[in-house]
């Protein structure tokens, strides 16, 4: 079932760069029966100028749907045209970059050879090869590591290579299959600001990616897949506003403007309705990636990919019992702990800060370089993709300090009153409103219940 | 200042654009200064004067100078006028054979001293090492050789290793000729655009991955080692065959089995290893990326071919200008003058490019072959009425062309076959060219006799065009020549040769009928230069691989790499013995004893056809074989090979596009 959260469609004028309609791959075996169907009936449109995101869990058809795009892959039915064109169109691919999963190089060229030797696939004079290999060497700050061979690189640092052969060209549309994987979080910010400096520029780019938020910070529109179909599709706010609240963003209001605000709205409404909560009520689409997963699994969608993880192996179980049961014993009880109490330690806060661009975001990737944290890339991944019993016991962020103290105040806080809480909620960044730690627990609350 | 800051301003120096000029004009001004001092030299020994006529071939023997050649006028004290007069006409004949051998010595003499060709070897080296200068590797190149020469000379001249001063010089020479070539070939193939960029790609990754390195340095080191292999005491001329047939051969199939296992690999691996991914979502075509991938190939091909034949070609040269067997020293015999024996067979058979006429049958009478079918069936019906295998004792008209090709293969056995004590002619068209020549014709043979015995020797009278009989004593299984002069060929270009199976001059006949297999008789004729033949056979050589390296190609763009270079060294193998698959199945029955069809046997027969004859010409062409042999690989020889072997690569390369295009490149087997 294709939960359609918006139809909408960011402008559809001229031709869009990429368009598929009932896109059909199934894989098969030796005696051509039909093994894996990987993209189910595929419609969706990539216009000009558009950041647009591919998100799915693992074997969701997001690379298949990539590589047809790319004609890696032939469509089993279905069409896709890039530019107006047919994937295999040869001029066509002149005008497109393009990172696969992995960085997949020459192990035998060095940075320098590599990136000449892709430039001359697009026939890049030499002047121009030279220039442009120099700027992006500096850009992935590889200058100095230059004239070693790819395969004495790092992951990262044949990452970092790779998103610059995608970019010699200087190419209209930008493929960037899981373009932040194996890069530390210094690499991931600045692949993230320029994809969205590319997109100022006009750039078309398709972003598929595991780390929502990364996704979230850059894409104007996205496609959830699951099981090769389309789960939902629609612009970043189409899908993560809350559809039964409105939000109203001012500067700083004190106590009495607010309740002034609220009677108002009372008195519109013939008391029916009132000021909920003092915030930007914003779902996070960390979340409602879950919640279509979750769904889909729910229906017992099919999928060729990952499902959720199964049991521990017997042999390592043997000896955990006693943890799991008090494992479960906790679940239990943090289900138990109701959901209010939780919302009720949102406090009411400044304007939210831009997206993507806080300092004090880059200030903890860098310090998450050092020792991963939540926010590292691999922990961020790792939640969607397991969400076992065991997540409650990870290392709640300070919001969690939050959720607690409110709890331990007793009061809902939505009011925003001032007083010892209220302050404690001022303090927290905006970034730092309970995201993972609540979400955390409302998911160990869902599973309880 | 550091070695390494000394070694870094040496490298600035090289790569200034002054020191390339300098060094151009320096090495432009001392190849002009060889060349002029080479010419001098020339002009001063051919002052000096030739020497006499009398003594020409030391220990030679020519036909005039045979054993036989005298040895049937038996002169017992009571000459008869006749006999006086065979005895004139002989002598005369054998003053001529005198005058026509010292012709061909003069001629090897002159050819020895060539200007064109050691103006050419000078102009060569001076062009590699001007490619070398503008690399930017000039000193670098200059300090390897001083160093390679430090070491290698005095093992060489003092230590008493002279084997192991060639292997250090050859080695070094070698890699740093292949070095150089490799860069030359890299610089030409820098051009922006899809197919270039493959393929210098593809020369990156051969000289940069380990297996492939392997190969190049295992041949580099057996060029390099194999003249340390040669018998010092053997005559000259089967050390230089010896040398021509491992270094060319050996070469070529070190250089065929690294041709086709990295075509495969080049394009097998790239999509194993998915970097074929990003290449084929750049502009690439499908037809670009293949013709990229068998340039690249091609080229590493003309690379370690050319480096090969320069460096086979270099020792012939070398062995070549040292004394063979019964000299002193080059071209010196011991105690006479002129050339000694071993030499002048060196010259005239090995470093020369003889054309070659086999003898075959004469077409046989249609009409007398079916006179026979009709006598051999008369004679079958009345033993065994059950022979007819038509009602009323008819015979149908397959069993009578059945019988019309035994019939046809008895002649031919006749033909072929000499009882003991019996003589027969054989004719031998087309040696027009050959009249005039300096250089002798050469007859060439090899009988059968029973099963071979290694210790039977059969003593043969041969007499050409009806010239004086000539007595050799032949070896059994084994090729033999006899040098004639031109003199034999008569205005029809024809030479008749008389076989006797017997020592005529002396009455005693061999014990055994001998016969000449296809193939085992033939007449030849210097046509053209031994250096230039060479050059024919290496591009032969070449042609052959780069038609291989397509095969492999195509077999990558459906198959993994194991599957791939299984195809493709099947393919390979089936066309390097098609030449021999096709003679041998002459030879090959499909039946047995009583004339029952083995079917499993004419299915083997019908795959080896078939085999046969798809790579007739690439198996015909035998590059090698002819250069051992000294036989002309002539242009129009290269140029058919060339365009059926570019209508093959022409083939598979259209079906590896369409395979190619029709890929899924993102799904791989082989993983």
């Amino acid at each position: 079932m294709v939960t359609n959260l918006s139809a909408t469609s960011v402008g559809s004028q001229g031709t869009p760069v990429v368009e598929c309609q009932q896109l059909t791959k199934i894989f098969k075996d030796f005696w051509m029966r039909d093994r894996a169907r990987a993209v189910d009936g595929l419609s969706f449109r990539i216009e000009r100028r558009e950041i647009f995101g591919l998100l799915g869990p693992n074997g969701s058809g997001k690379s298949t749907t990539i590589k047809m795009i790319l004609g890696l892959l032939r469509p089993t039915s279905g069409r896709v045209a890039v530019f107006g064109k047919p994937p295999t169109d040869v001029a066509m691919k002149s005008r497109v970059g393009y990172l696969p999963e992995e960085s997949y190089l020459y192990p035998f060229l060095n940075a320098r050879e590599t990136l000449d030797y892709y430039g001359k696939l697009f026939h890049l004079d030499r002047k121009t090869r030279v220039r442009r290999t120099d700027e992006l060497l500096d850009m992935i700050g590889l200058a100095g590591a230059q004239f070693r061979p790819v395969r004495e690189y790092s992951k990262g640092m044949q990452r970092r290579i790779g998103i610059a052969q995608a970019l010699i060209n200087d190419p209209d549309f930008l493929i960037l299959d899981e373009p932040t994987t194996g890069l530390d979080p210094i690499g991931t910010r600045q692949i993230k600001d320029l994809i969205i400096e590319l997109g100022r520029r006009g750039k078309t780019v398709l972003l598929s990616s595991h780390l929502l938020a990364d996704v979230e910070d850059c894409v104007d529109r996205m496609v959830i897949l699951y099981g090769g179909k389309r789960r939902a599709e629609g612009t970043c706010e189409s899908l993560l506003e809350s559809q039964n609240a409105t939000s109203i963003e001012a500067d700083t209001l004190d106590e009495e403007t607010v309740a002034e605000i609220d009677r108002v709205i009372r008195a519109r409404s013939g008391g029916s309705k009132t000021i909920l909560r003092v915030s930007r009520p914003r779902q996070k689409l960390e979340d409602l990636f879950l919640q279509i997963v979750d769904r889909a699994r729910a229906e017992h969608a099919h999928t060729s990919g990952a499902t959720s993880g199964g049991q521990t192996a017997s042999f390592l179980r043997a000896e955990q019992d006693h943890g799991e049961a008090l494992i479960d014993r906790l679940v239990k009880s943090e289900a138990a702990t109701p959901v209010a109490a939780k919302v009720a330690a949102v406090e009411m806060s400044g304007p939210a800060a831009p997206k993507g661009v806080d300092e004090s975001v880059i200030g903890s990737l860098v310090e998450g370089a050092e020792r991963p944290a939540a926010g590292a890339p691999g922990a961020a991944e790792a939640r969607p993709q397991k969400p076992g019993p065991a997540q409650p016991f990870q290392k709640p962020p300070e919001v969690d300090e939050s959720v607690i103290n409110s709890l331990l105040g007793g009061g809902s806080g939505a009011s925003g009153s001032g007083g010892p809480h209220s302050e404690q909620g001022k303090g927290v960044s905006p970034e730092a409103t309970p995201r993972p730690g609540g979400s955390g627990s409302e998911r160990g609350s869902e599973r309880g219940s | 200042m550091s070695m390494r800051d000394q070694l870094a301003r040496l490298d600035r120096v090289q790569e200034s654009r002054l020191f390339k000029l300098i060094a151009t004009g320096v090495i432009i001004l001392a190849a002009l200064g060889g060349m002029l001092s080479y010419a001098l030299v020339k002009h001063s020994a051919e002052e000096r004067p030739a020497p006499p006529v009398t003594a020409s071939v030391s220990g030679g023997q020519t036909a005039a100078e045979a054993p036989g050649a005298a040895g049937g006028a038996a002169a017992d004290g009571t000459e008869t006028q006749a006999e006086a007069a065979r005895r004139a006409a002989m002598e005369a004949q054998e003053k001529s054979a005198l005058e026509a051998t010292q012709r061909a010595v003069d001629d090897i003499l002159s050819a020895r001293r060539s200007l064109a060709g050691v103006n050419a070897g000078i102009a060569i080296a001076a062009g590699l090492a001007i490619g070398v200068v503008w690399l930017g590797l000039g000193l670098t190149y200059l300090g390897l050789l001083v160093a390679a020469g430090a070491v290698a000379y005095p093992l060489g001249a003092w230590a008493g290793m002279p084997g192991m001063a060639r292997f250090i010089a050859g080695t070094v020479v070698l890699t740093a000729a292949f070095t150089t070539l490799m860069q030359l070939l890299r610089l030409g193939l820098s051009a922006p655009g899809p197919v270039m960029s493959v393929a210098k790609n593809v020369l990156t990754e051969a000289v940069r991955m380990k297996v492939s390195l392997v190969f190049i340095m295992l041949l580099i080191l057996g060029l390099a080692v194999l003249p340390g292999t040669l018998n010092e005491a053997a005559p000259l001329r089967y050390r230089v065959q010896s040398f021509l047939q491992y270094g060319t051969a050996g070469a070529y199939w070190i250089i065929a089995i690294l041709t086709v296992t990295f075509s495969v690999a080049t394009v097998a691996f790239e999509q194993r290893d998915r970097t074929i991914w990003q290449t084929m979502t750049k502009p690439v075509s499908s037809w670009q990326y293949i013709l990229g991938k068998w340039i690249g190939v091609s080229a590493l091909a003309a690379a370690l071919i050319g480096v090969s034949a320069a460096g086979v070609f270099l020792f012939t040269e070398y062995l070549r200008s040292g004394p063979a067997l019964g000299e002193t020293s080059a071209y010196v015999a011991e105690g006479e003058e002129g050339i000694s024996e071993d030499r002048f067979l060196l010259e005239t058979q090995v470093l020369t490019a003889r054309v070659v006429y086999e003898n075959s049958p004469p077409e046989m009478d249609m009409e007398q072959v079916a006179l026979n079918v009709n006598q051999r069936i008369e004679s079958e019906l009345q033993v065994n009425p059950e022979f007819a295998d038509l009602p009323n004792g008819q015979i149908s008209e397959s069993k009578r062309a059945k019988l019309a090709v035994e019939v046809m293969k008895g002649f031919e056995q006749t033909y072929r076959a000499i009882g003991p004590g019996e003589s027969r002619r054989y004719f031998f068209d087309g040696l027009g060219p050959a009249r005039g020549q300096t250089r002798p014709v050469v007859f060439r043979y090899r009988i059968d006799s029973g099963s071979n015995r290694p210790d039977q020797v059969f003593k043969l009278t041969f007499s050409f065009s009806g010239g004086a009989p000539v007595v050799r004593e032949s070896v059994l299984g084994q090729y033999q020549n006899i040098e004639l002069l031109t003199d034999v060929v008569d205005d029809k270009g024809s030479v008749t040769v008389l076989v006797a199976n017997a020592d005529v001059p002396r009455g005693i006949q061999n014990p055994e009928t001998i016969s000449f297999q296809p193939g085992s008789l033939q007449m030849s004729y210097s046509a053209g230069d031994f250096r230039w033949n060479f050059l024919r056979v290496a591009a032969v050589l070449w042609v052959k691989l780069a038609l291989m390296a397509m095969v492999g190609i195509f077999a990558a763009t459906f198959a993994s790499f194991p599957v791939a270079c299984l195809l493709a060294f099947g393919v390979f193998l089936c066309a390097e013995s098609s030449d021999f698959l096709l003679k041998a199945l002459e030879n090959y029955s499909t039946e047995d004893i009583d004339r029952t069809v083995i079917w499993h046997k004419v299915i083997i027969a019908n795959i080896a056809t078939l085999i046969g004859n798809v790579f007739k010409v690439y198996g015909e062409l035998n590059p090698v074989d002819r250069l051992v042999d000294g036989r002309l690989m002539p242009w129009g020889s290269v140029a058919k090979g060339l365009a059926v072997l570019a209508l093959g690569s022409g083939l598979f390369f259209a079906a590896a596009g369409v395979i190619f295009r029709r890929r899924e490149l993102a799904t791989y087997s082989g993983k």
